[in-house]
C-alpha cells in the first residue's frame, strides 16, 4: 500500500497459482523501517522457513532507496484456494496493512527436474517395496512382509542403514533376521533391477479390520554417477546420501467365520494335529504318571491355548509343563506345542481320562476342525481305598488302609414295596398312642368301685352269705307250709351248715356241744342263743304243727343264723 | 365263584411274569454278561413295579458305574446305603465312585448336635421311632394296671417302678419321633446329574457364582423357589441356587 506519506508496505508471492507439491515463497516488502512486524497465519500451508530479514540501503543520485523484506517459504497442505492474509507494521506510529492474495493450489504438477542432480538421479533409481504375501488374511493367519530394495543398474549401492525396524502394532510378529545382504536380480514395474531383502518378518493378525504396517525407513548410500569426467574420460562417481521410507501398508484381516465356531475355541488357526497319551497307564497309588496333550502342525503354535482337562479330585494334578519346538519361517511357524502334565492317584481304583477336544481353524477348507482324544484308561493297582464319601487328601495323608477291591454285584435279596405307608401321624399311630391312655382313667374307675366294695365288707360278704344260707335253705322253703316237713328240713340245714362251719360229725354234735364249740370260736352269745332257740322250736314243731307266720319268721332267723354262722 | 377262581389265577399268572427275583436274576445274568445296559434295564423294571431292596440299588450302581455313568451310579450307591446302612461293600463301591467325582470339597466337621443326633435319633426310622413310641405308652399303662391290681408288696413296687420309666421312655422316644420327621422333612440330600453347573448367588442365571459342581456331587436341598431354582448346600457349607433340573433327589 502506497501511502500519502510515501511509505509502501506490500505483500509479494512467486506464483498465485501452484501444484501441491511445489513451493510458494512470501515476500513482505516496505521501503521504510518499520516496527511490530506481525505477519499472517498461514494455517492453511507448512511453514518450510522463514521469516527471513533482507535490508537494502542504497543512495543513487543522492536518492535513498530502501527497502526491508520478510521472507517466508511456504508449502500448501490441501488443494484449494487459500488467502494469504494481511500483514502488519508500524512505521512512525502509524499502522500500515498489506492487501490479501489469493493463492490457487492445485494438483500436483510434473515438477521439472535436473536430470543431472546426482539426488535426483538416486531417486529415481532406487526403490523400497514391501511386500505382503497375502493382504486379507483371516484373524491369526501368518502373514509374511518382505522389504526389497530396489537398485538400478545405474547406480551402486554403497552403504545401508535401518534407521527404524516398523513396528507391527496389533500383530503377533516375529523378524526372520536377515545374516548377509544378498544381491539378487529381480523385476520390479517392468524394469530389471538388482534387489536386497532388507528385512522381513511373519506377522500373525491379532485384531480384525484394517490395521496399518509402519513404514520402514532406511538410511542408504547410493554411488551416482556425475558429470564430470576423470582425467581417463569416465564419468566420476559422486556418493549420495538418502533416506527412503517405504509406503505404508494395510492389511485387511478378516474374522473367523461364526457358522460352526465351537465353543471356547481358543484361537487356533492353521493345519494341526493333536493325540493325548498317558504312561504308564498300569501303577500303584503313590506314583506318578504323565499326561502329555501335544499339539502339531502349521499355524498359531506359539500363540495357542492348550485344551484344559479335569480330572477327579483323588488324581492329584500337578501345574502342567508347556514344551515349545518351534520353527519360524516366512510360510509362518511349524512344529508341535506339548503340555505335560504330572498325575499322581491316591487311590486305587479305575480312572478314565475325560475326552480332551482340541479345535481349530483349518485354512485349507476354511472350517473349523475338531480333533478328540483317544480314550485313556488309568489303572491303579495296590493302594488305599478312598474311604471317606469325601476325603480331603492333603489332611489326612494316610488314609484308612481299606484295600478292597471292588465288589460286585449281589445275589440274595428281599425286595419290599418302594412306597410303605407311613405309620407315624397315621390314624392307628394316635389310636394306638391315645387308647391305652384312655384305658389309664377306665382303670383307676373299675379300681375305685371295686375299693368301695371292698371297704363295705358285711354288705359284700353277706351277699355271698346269703346266697349260701338260702341255698341250705332251699329244701326248707320249698316246704313251707308243711310244718312237719319244713322244720325237719330247716334242723337239717342248720346242721348241715354247722357242719361244713365246724368240722364235726353229726353225730357228735347236741346242743350243749355246739354251744361250747361256737363259744370256743368266739361265736357272739345272742348268736348262739338265736340257735339254740331255733333248734328247741324245731324240735317242738315235730309234735305241734305251727302257723304259716311262725314257719316264715323262723325261715328268716335261719338264714340270718345262717349268714352270721357263716362269718366264724 | 368261577369268575373269582379265573381272577385270582389271571392275576398269579401276572405276578409270576413280573416276579421281582426273576427279574433280579435277569439283571445279574446279564451283569455277568457285561451286557450293563440290558441289566440296567432289567433292574430298572423292579423298581417300576413299585418294589424295591438294597441289594437292587447296589447292583444298579454297579451297572452304572461300569458303564461310566459316575452320576447315576452314586444316586444308586447312596439309595442302597439308606437302606443298608452298614453294608461294607455299599460304601466300598460308593467310595470308588466317589473317587471318580470332580470335586473335592471337604465336609464340614460335625456338630456337637449333628453327632448327637446321628448317635441316637437316625439310629431308628421315623416308623421305629412311632412303633417304639406305641409300646412305650402299652407298657406304662399295662404295668400300671398291673400296679393296680396286684397286691403283693414287692410286684407292686416293681410295677410302679416299670410304669414310670415305661412313661418317660414314652415320653422320650414321643420327642425323638417328631424331631426325627423334622430332621427328615428338612434332609433332603441329591446328587447333581449335571456334567458341570455352578451354584449362583440368586436364583438367576446372570448372579455371580459361587462355586462350579461336577456331577456326582451330594448336596442336601434347602428350599425351592418357582419350582425351577433349588438353593442347595454342600458338604462343606456353602450354599447357593442351582436349577432343580441339575440334580435328583435321593
Amino acid at each position: 500500500m502506497l501511502a500519502q506519506d510515501g511509505v509502501s508496505f506490500e505483500t509479494k508471492v512467486s506464483k498465485q497459482e501452484l501444484g501441491i507439491n511445489e513451493r510458494l515463497r512470501v515476500d513482505f516488502i516496505m521501503n521504510e523501517d518499520g516496527d511490530n512486524f506481525v505477519p499472517p497465519s498461514f494455517d492453511q500451508f507448512h511453514l518450510l522457513g522463514g521469516p527471513n530479514q533482507s535490508i537494502s540501503n542504497s543512495w543513487i543520485n543522492g536518492v535513498r532507496s530502501y527497502s526491508k523484506t520478510y521472507s517466508y517459504f511456504l508449502s500448501p497442505k490441501n488443494k484449494g484456494v487459500f488467502t494469504i492474509g494481511q500483514a502488519s507494521i508500524e512505521v512512525a506510529g502509524s499502522v500500515y496493512k498489506t492487501q490479501p492474495i489469493k493463492i490457487t493450489v492445485t494438483a500436483a504438477v510434473e515438477q521439472p527436474k535436473d536430470p543431472n542432480d546426482p539426488e535426483y538421479v538416486a531417486d529415481q533409481n532406487m526403490e523400497l517395496v514391501a511386500e505382503l504375501s497375502n493382504p486379507n488374511p483371516y484373524l491369526n493367519e501368518a502373514v509374511s512382509v518382505v522389504y526389497k530394495l530396489y537398485v538400478s543398474d545405474d547406480v551402486y549401492l554403497s552403504g545401508l542403514n535401518i534407521l527404524d525396524q516398523p513396528k507391527y502394532n496389533n500383530f503377533w510378529s516375529q523378524i526372520i533376521p536377515i545374516n548377509k545382504l544378498e544381491i539378487e536380480r529381480g523385476t520390479y514395474k517392468n524394469r530389471s533391477y538388482n534387489y536386497v531383502v532388507v528385512s522381513r518378518a511373519v506377522l500373525y493378525p491379532q485384531k480384525e479390520g484394517q490395521l496399518t504396517i509402519e513404514p520402514l525407513s532406511l538410511d542408504i548410500s547410493l554411488e551416482v554417477p556425475s558429470q564430470q569426467r576423470n582425467m581417463f574420460g569416465g564419468f566420476l562417481r559422486q556418493t549420495v546420501r538418502r533416506t527412503v521410507t517405504a509406503p505404508s501398508r494395510t492389511i485387511q484381516v478378516k474374522p473367523l467365520p461364526e457358522v460352526g465356531k465351537p465353543e471356547n475355541f481358543s484361537g487356533a488357526v492353521g493345519t494341526f494335529d493333536f493325540s493325548m497319551t498317558a504312561s504308564p497307564e498300569v501303577l500303584k497309588a503313590g506314583e506318578a504318571f504323565q499326561v502329555k496333550l501335544k499339539v502339531s502342525g502349521k499355524g498359531n503354535l506359539k500363540l495357542l491355548k492348550m485344551p484344559e482337562f479335569q480330572l477327579p479330585s483323588s488324581l492329584e494334578m500337578y501345574e502342567p509343563e508347556r514344551k515349545e519346538n518351534i520353527n519360524t519361517s516366512l510360510t509362518g511357524m511349524s512344529g508341535d506345542v506339548t503340555v505335560n502334565y504330572t498325575v499322581v492317584p491316591a487311590f486305587r481304583g479305575e480312572y478314565p481320562l475325560p475326552e480332551v477336544h482340541f479345535d481349530y481353524f483349518d485354512l485349507a477348507s476354511k472350517s473349523y476342525k475338531s480333533i478328540s482324544s483317544e480314550t485313556l484308561a488309568i489303572e491303579v493297582t495296590e493302594g488305599p481305598v478312598n474311604n471317606g464319601a469325601v476325603s480331603n487328601f492333603s489332611e489326612d495323608k494316610t488314609p484308612k488302609s481299606n484295600t478292597k477291591a471292588f465288589s460286585g454285584f449281589k445275589t440274595q435279596t428281599a425286595f419290599q414295596p418302594i412306597v410303605t405307608p407311613n405309620f407315624f401321624n397315621s390314624k392307628s399311630f394316635w389310636l394306638w398312642l391315645f387308647i391305652p391312655l384312655l384305658m389309664l382313667p377306665i382303670v383307676l374307675l373299675f379300681k375305685r368301685r371295686r375299693e368301695a366294695l371292698s371297704a363295705d365288707v358285711v354288705g359284700a360278704k353277706s351277699k355271698s352269705d346269703w346266697k349260701m344260707a338260702h341255698r341250705y335253705l332251699k329244701e326248707a322253703s320249698s316246704a313251707l307250709g308243711d310244718s312237719k316237713r319244713f322244720y325237719e328240713a330247716l334242723e337239717r340245714a342248720l346242721y348241715n351248715v354247722l357242719k361244713s362251719k365246724l368240722k364235726v360229725p353229726i353225730t357228735a354234735l347236741n346242743k350243749e356241744g355246739i354251744s361250747q364249740i361256737l363259744a370256743e370260736k368266739k361265736c357272739k352269745p345272742t348268736t348262739i342263743s338265736e340257735l339254740n332257740s331255733l333248734l328247741q322250736s324245731c324240735e317242738f314243731a315235730r309234735y305241734t304243727p305251727s302257723a304259716l307266720e311262725s314257719m316264715n319268721s323262723d325261715y328268716e332267723k335261719a338264714a340270718v343264723l345262717i349268714v352270721e354262722l357263716s362269718k366264724i | 365263584m368261577k369268575k373269582v377262581i379265573f381272577c385270582l389265577l389271571f392275576l398269579a399268572s401276572f405276578l409270576t411274569v413280573g416276579q421281582p427275583n426273576d427279574l433280579f436274576e435277569k439283571g445279574n445274568a446279564y451283569y455277568i454278561e457285561g451286557n450293563y445296559q440290558k441289566a440296567i434295564d432289567a433292574y430298572q423294571s423292579i423298581l417300576d413295579l413299585g418294589q424295591h431292596s438294597g441289594e437292587l440299588y447296589f447292583n444298579l450302581g454297579n451297572a452304572y458305574y461300569k458303564q461310566e455313568a459316575i452320576a447315576p451310579s452314586i444316586f444308586y450307591y447312596e439309595k442302597a446305603k439308606q437302606m443298608l446302612p452298614k453294608d461294607e461293600e455299599v460304601i466300598n463301591n460308593l467310595s470308588y465312585a466317589n473317587n471318580r467325582t470332580i470335586d473335592n470339597i471337604a465336609p464340614m466337621p460335625a456338630s456337637f448336635w449333628d453327632s448327637l443326633n446321628d448317635a441316637i435319633v437316625n439310629k431308628l426310622t421315623l416308623n421305629q421311632w412311632a412303633k417304639l413310641s406305641v409300646a412305650m405308652v402299652l407298657l406304662c399303662v399295662l404295668s400300671f394296671s398291673f400296679f393296680i391290681w396286684s397286691d403283693g408288696s414287692v410286684r407292686k413296687r416293681f410295677s410302679f417302678i416299670l410304669a414310670i420309666v415305661a412313661m418317660f421312655a414314652f415320653g422320650v422316644s414321643l420327642t425323638l419321633t417328631f424331631h426325627k420327621n423334622n430332621l427328615d422333612k428338612n434332609n433332603r440330600p441329591a446328587i447333581i446329574f449335571d456334567r458341570q453347573n455352578s451354584l449362583s448367588t440368586e436364583p438367576n442365571s446372570l448372579s455371580d457364582k459361587v462355586i462350579d459342581v461336577h456331577e456326582g456331587l451330594k448336596v442336601f436341598v434347602l428350599e425351592y423357589y418357582d419350582s425351577e431354582w433349588a438353593k442347595v448346600e454342600l458338604p462343606d457349607g456353602k450354599t447357593g441356587w442351582i436349577k432343580s433340573s441339575a440334580f435328583r433327589l435321593l
